[in-house]
């Protein structure tokens, strides 16, 4: 087993659910996973788990404020729960360093279409998924709300450069 | 003491009227990565006496810098001109993982060591002096030093300077049931050099640094007792959240000239 520092065990910590509730339930026998030097043992042995998780809240918070920007609509018709969700969502999920904002959006919205569907916007969904991918153009039907209805359109997205990009919508 | 705020987006109309009393801005070297931002960031440069703060490139963390994230970060510095720059004695992320956000570090003197060398190695590509920011966080790492000397230690080997979070030192005070003043004076008053300070948060019985609340009066305390031990150069509010509109910054601000001994 390669050798880890305190650094990188507690970013694991912090930013997997998982391996906290497995810490939670038995400190000494998840520590002793790592091959780390006895100092760092003990260091980590005596972090509490409830300041762990209260930690690893305000990380998550961060990348909900990330998903949030890129999701307005979702989350404006999730209102007070979309924290809330976006926690059960990502909890269990760490943010590896390849990843990034889309991803986690894109993960979010997965979520949301098998939790919440009538909540996700489409476009928005389409619109991530295209941003994430390496296509030049994409059209895709949505359904948008409208008052107490909703209304069929396509969206279209057309890539111009590596950053620049175009949205069109069309009723039919 | 010049008295400043950090730059935000809904800030700048503010701002850029000239709002009394403030002589200096912050400038989140993040926020200025896109070129896009260049002449803003020029425009600035030619109004206020600007400080860049950096808060991703992870100085804690073992191991070399992010080569990509510190020259963004030199080439906002070249651009803003500031006094100084600064980062915070954390980290950000690791190997595997990005965490988005800053996390504690131990306090040993291996971790002085690692700190340190960032430290100088960001100030000499940069050209300029660097502080170095303590942070709140519910997570506390035991080590070999205390806090306070650890904090020293990394100010001597590093050649840095302190920027004192009055409102982390306030809720770490709380959170750990120590005491803030004692814990002051067990630092060397001459490497505090900047102020941050801003609202905090209470939910049950935790602090929480939300960047969202106007500022206490017990902040405003233990930053009068900062300026009273140490030469401090500059205080900076650094307000994220539910920024208010142009009279309640004024208002804040006003509460930064009672530091200062203006009235």
């Amino acid at each position: 087993m390669a050798a880890i520092d305190v650094i990188a065990v507690l970013s694991q910590l912090l930013s997997d659910g998982t391996l906290r509730d497995a810490f939670a339930a038995d400190p000494s026998g998840t520590v002793a996973q790592y091959d780390l030097t006895e100092n760092d043992r003990r260091a980590i042995r005596q972090l509490s788990p409830q300041d762990l998780e209260v930690q690893a809240r305000i990380l998550l918070g961060k990348r909900w404020d990330a998903v949030r920007r890129c999701l307005p609509s979702t989350c404006g018709r999730l209102a007070t729960e979309g924290r809330e969700l976006f926690q059960q969502s990502a909890r269990k999920r760490p943010r590896l360093l390849a990843d990034h904002d889309l991803a986690d959006t894109i993960a979010f919205c997965d979520f949301l279409a098998v939790m919440r569907p009538l909540d996700l916007d489409p476009a928005e969904r389409n619109r991530v998924k295209f941003l994430h991918s390496n296509s030049w153009i994409t059209i895709r039907p949505v359904r948008s709300r409208r008052g107490h209805g909703s209304c069929r359109r396509l969206q279209l997205l057309i890539r111009l450069s590596r950053r620049r990009w175009h949205e069109f919508q069309f009723g039919v | 003491m010049l008295i400043g705020v950090g730059y935000r987006h809904p800030l700048a109309r503010w701002i850029e009227s000239g709002p009394p009393g403030v002589d200096c801005l912050e400038i989140t070297a993040e926020h200025f990565f896109s070129a896009e931002q260049d002449k803003v960031l020029e425009r600035l440069s030619r109004r206020f006496s600007l400080f860049v703060h950096g808060l991703g490139l992870s100085l804690g963390t073992p191991g070399p810098l992010d080569q990509d994230a510190v020259q963004q970060f030199a080439r906002v510095v070249r651009l803003a001109d500031p006094m100084w720059i600064s980062e915070h004695v954390a980290f950000t992320r690791t190997a595997q993982v990005d965490l988005g956000h800053l996390n504690p570090v131990p306090p040993t003197r291996e971790m002085v060591d690692i700190i340190a060398d960032h430290a100088r190695a960001v100030a000499d590509i940069c050209q300029k002096p660097i502080l170095l920011e303590n942070i709140t966080s519910h997570v506390q790492l035991q080590g070999e030093l205390q806090e306070t000397d650890f904090l020293n230690m990394l100010c001597e080997k590093g050649g840095c300077g302190l920027l004192l979070d009055v409102t982390n030192l306030y809720i770490n005070s709380r959170n750990y049931g120590f005491d803030p003043t004692r814990w002051l004076q067990q630092l060397a008053p001459d490497h505090i050099v900047q102020l941050h300070i801003v609202g905090y948060a209470k939910r049950g019985e935790r602090y929480f640094d939300s960047h969202a609340e106007p500022i206490q009066p017990e902040l405003i305390q233990l930053a009068q007792e900062v300026a009273a031990y140490a030469p401090v150069r500059a205080i900076v509010l650094e307000r994220d959240e539910d920024i208010p509109q142009a009279a309640e910054m004024e208002i804040e601000i006003s509460k930064l000239w009672e530091v200062d001994g203006r009235h």
